[in-house]
């Protein structure tokens, strides 16, 4: 059945007067219950239902209410609260009982609540996170936490029958193991790294905050390609470098149309180390993992 | 169909809330519900890992 059809019918209870919170009549008062109140506000958007969303909450016997037009949310209110604060409030409450029903005279509600309801639902996820930590005296995730969310994520495999080609599967695992040696390699002082095909506009791989390194040297390497005679960054050698403020440096190895960037801390590694030592070997990974399939492709 | 993406999408709402879940669906252009849609192709899943790395990251860093 349709979401639209359920709330059709409990709003059928307009005109009722349930005075009692709890008990018998408090159930017909409040007789939505069992899932979050941020999947039911987003069903109320999604529907575009006008309507008044009254909350309980049975922990300390608060209550609320939203008002929706046309799947906006117009308002709010909880106690001494109003509009995005009685939102926000409301939101962050768990096991709340709810119950809905007609806005008849919507002349009279003005829109005071002006961001939108994911913007809310977001807000409130923070705030709740933010909470989690400081009550469990948590700065931040353990180092065994982040080792067992990687482990989690990394031990996911596709589905064999929905694999892409052998080239792209080959590709991977190497990408993999170029990855892998530069972690090892650069340890704490890694910031962000990612492996892009500069010509097709692609990230092939990364870690460490991948998606913004590689969107950093996908225009880095645009603007480059620009000024660089021909477009062609033979000119270049096998690497560019940069000193970052923050002393960070942003390295980018070339092969080819494939650029392998890497921003590290200077004040954790060394640059005589990892100009002599780690990027031959970075360059040695890369060539020995590439050369003998692309010989083989060609 | 898309059992892996929503196995992501579980593990990164229990790491990191309601929150790093909309920033995965953000980053993949891709919805929890669209996932479940989908083939959990090589692509896919690897895309995934990688948005949810970064998540997991961007959750770590504010809240330094």
């Amino acid at each position: 059945m349709p979401a639209t059809n359920n709330i059709k019918l409990i709003v059928d209870n307009k005109g009722e007067n349930f005075p009692a919170r709890s008990g018998r009549r408090g159930l017909y008062r409040w007789p939505l219950a069992g899932f979050s109140l941020s999947s039911f506000l987003q069903v109320i958007a999604m529907d575009q239902q006008t309507c008044l969303l009254d909350v309980y909450n049975p922990t300390n016997n608060r209550e609320g209410h939203f008002y929706f037009i046309s799947g906006s949310l117009y308002s709010a209110e909880c106690g001494v609260l109003k509009n995005e604060e009685a939102a926000l409030e409301m939101i962050s409450w768990e096991n709340a009982r709810f119950n809905i029903r007609h806005l008849s005279d919507t002349a009279n509600i003005a829109k005071r609540i002006s961001k939108n309801l994911m913007l809310l639902l977001m807000e409130s996820s923070k705030r709740i996170d933010e909470k989690k930590a400081d009550d469990t005296g948590k700065a931040e995730p353990s180092e065994d936490s982040r080792e067992k969310y990687t482990d989690k994520i990394a031990s996911i495999e596709p589905d064999k029958e929905g694999a892409a080609s052998y080239q792209d599967r080959y590709h991977n695992t190497n990408w993999t193991e170029c990855l892998t040696t530069l972690e090892r390699d650069m340890g704490p002082a890694l910031i962000g790294t990612a492996i892009i095909d500069a010509a097709a506009g692609k990230i092939m791989a990364g870690c460490h905050g991948a998606q913004a390194t590689a969107g950093l040297f996908h225009k880095l390497a645009g603007s480059l390609r620009r000024i660089l005679p021909g477009g062609s960054f033979e000119s270049l050698g096998r690497y560019y470098l940069l000193d970052l403020k923050s002393n960070l440096a942003l390295i980018a190895l070339l092969f080819g149309r494939y650029h392998w960037g890497i921003i590290f801390s200077r004040e954790k590694m060394e640059l005589g180390l990892f100009l002599h030592v780690i990027v031959p070997r970075l360059i040695k990974t890369f060539e020995y993992h590439f050369s003998s399939f692309d010989e083989a492709a060609q | 169909m898309g059992e892996k993406l929503l196995r992501i999408f579980e593990i990164v709402t229990e790491q990191t809330g309601l929150k790093g879940r909309l920033e995965l669906a953000s980053m993949t252009g891709i919805s929890m519900k669209e996932a479940m849609t989908l083939k959990d192709t090589e692509d896919l899943v690897n895309k995934f890992k990688y948005a949810a790395t970064d998540v997991y990251e961007n959750h770590r860093g504010k809240l330094k």
